[in-house]
This record gives C-alpha cells, structure tokens and sequence, in this order.
C-alpha cells in the first residue's frame, strides 16, 4: 500500500506495480497546468480534450513498457509527450501556427479594445479569463516558452533543447512574450492588483 | 535601460535563473533605475497571473483515463 505523501516517482512506481490509484493521484496533481499547457497550444477545449487523453495513454503504456527514467522531472516529462503530440497535430492538418519573430507582431491589433470603466468592474476571474486570452494570441514560439516555463516548471536550458533553439531564442521568446503581455495589457488598460 | 542590466537578464532574474554576479547586477539595477524598477514591477505581477490561470479538465476525462489503465493492465 502506497503512504499518502509520495513523490511523484514514487506513484509512478506504485502504478508500475499495478495501483491505478497512484495514477489517480498524479493525474489530480497535475491535470491543471498539462490541460493548460495544452489547451493553450491549440486553443480549443475539444481538441485539447482530445490530446489531454492520448497523452495520458501514452504515459501509461511508456511506464509500463520501462520507458520512464526522468529522475523526479515526472511533469516535465508528461509535457514533452503532450507537447510532441500537439506536434504531430498540426504536422497532420500540414501547417504548423505561425511564428513571428517581431515583438510588435498585430496582435495588437486584433484585440478588442475594453471598456473605459473596466478596471472597476474586474474581478479575479475576469483577470485570469482576460489574460489566458491574450496569452492565446500570442505567436506560437512565444506562447510555447511561457506554457513550458510556467506550467512545466523547465528551465530556459530545457526549453531550449526541446525545441532546438539556442537558450538566447528561448529566454529572447520569454522576454517578446513578456513585453507583448505588458503592452496589451496596459492598452487595455487591464489592472493588475499584485498577485 | 541600464547597460548592466539587459531586458533578458531581468527575466532570468525574475524566474530566479540568474548567476550570483548576475543577480547582484540586476538587483543593483531594479534599485537604482526607475524604468527597470517598474518593468520589473509589471513582469512580476504578469508572471504571477499567467500561474494563476490555469484549467481543470473535466473529470470525466480523467476517469476515462483510468478506466484505459484498468482495462489494458495485463495487455502490454
């Protein structure tokens, strides 16, 4: 019988041995930031759905097969199954997002200007609502090293091995998604109260 | 923007990825630069939302995903 404590490598080696409840457990524990991850790349709840269970079927039939050895980065690897798939997604409709390089790329201007009196109306959940929108329209490249950083908890190093870039594109994403995020949000005039 | 600190420095420093030299420069920065005090202030509290946002799958989704594991024990 597993303690209730446990460290994700521990669950995983309980459901290795045959404990469903182990995976249900990690499951519980991360389910919010792999549905976020992924719900951010593709931007649709069914879709995401979707992907949200391939990756967990994989997960388990690469645990049972001995196919894991992440050495306490369980989360991490769980994100880089999901994000291949997300891959694979676009690789078959034959069209990945499209990546910008420029930081003053128009989302901008497809953003519907808010209400004057908007900052008096906000609360939290519109905030998070407001700001999971503008992350949506972020360039793919730049939304991908903000999902890994946050969500992943990955270094800009793993980051930058994952998607074979050098770590100064990856921490420069960061830094455009990071501005992009200040601009929008200041034009329109969305107050952040400190978090 | 101070020449000691870059804009990619802060974000390293903001998500604690600085060396000791480095975050040395960039908290000597933040404390004698107004303009990087207030990006710094703004990066903060984004980053501190963008955690905040995050989604729960519905729960049928993870049932569904364990009933996968419980019916494929002893298939693979």
């Amino acid at each position: 019988m597993c303690k209730l404590q446990v460290t994700d490598n521990e669950l995983v080696a309980c459901f290795i041995k045959g404990e469903e409840s182990a995976l249900q457990s990690l499951i519980i524990r991360h389910e919010r930031k792999i549905y976020t991850s992924i719900y951010l790349m593709v931007k649709d709840r069914e879709l995401a759905d979707d992907i949200f269970q391939d990756t967990f079927i994989k997960v388990i039939n690469k645990l049972r097969s001995g196919n894991y050895n992440e050495e306490g980065k369980f989360l991490s690897w769980v994100l880089r199954i999901a994000h291949n798939l997300v891959i694979d997604y676009f690789r078959s409709l034959k069209r990945m997002p499209l990546v910008h390089e420029n930081e003053e790329y128009s989302i901008f201007d497809n953003l519907p200007l808010m209400d004057e009196n908007i900052e008096d109306k906000i609360i939290l959940e519109q905030v998070h609502k407001q700001i999971r929108q503008l992350i949506e329209e972020l360039p793919y490249d730049q939304r991908e090293v903000v999902i890994m950083r946050h969500f992943g908890n990955m270094s800009f190093k793993e980051i930058a091995e994952i998607t074979n870039v050098s770590i100064n594109t990856s921490l420069g994403r960061m830094r455009y998604a990071l501005i992009n995020l200040r601009k929008l949000i200041k034009d329109n005039a969305i107050y952040l109260s400190v978090s | 923007m101070n020449e000691s600190c870059t804009l990619n420095e802060l974000v390293l420093y903001l998500y604690n990825e600085t060396s000791l030299l480095q975050t040395v420069e960039v908290q000597n920065a933040i404390d004698t630069d107004e303009e990087i005090a207030e990006v710094f202030d703004d990066l903060k509290k984004i980053t501190g939302y963008i955690t905040e946002i995050s989604i729960r799958p519905a729960g049928a989704l993870r049932e569904s995903i364990i009933n996968y594991a419980r019916l494929s024990r002893g298939t693979k």
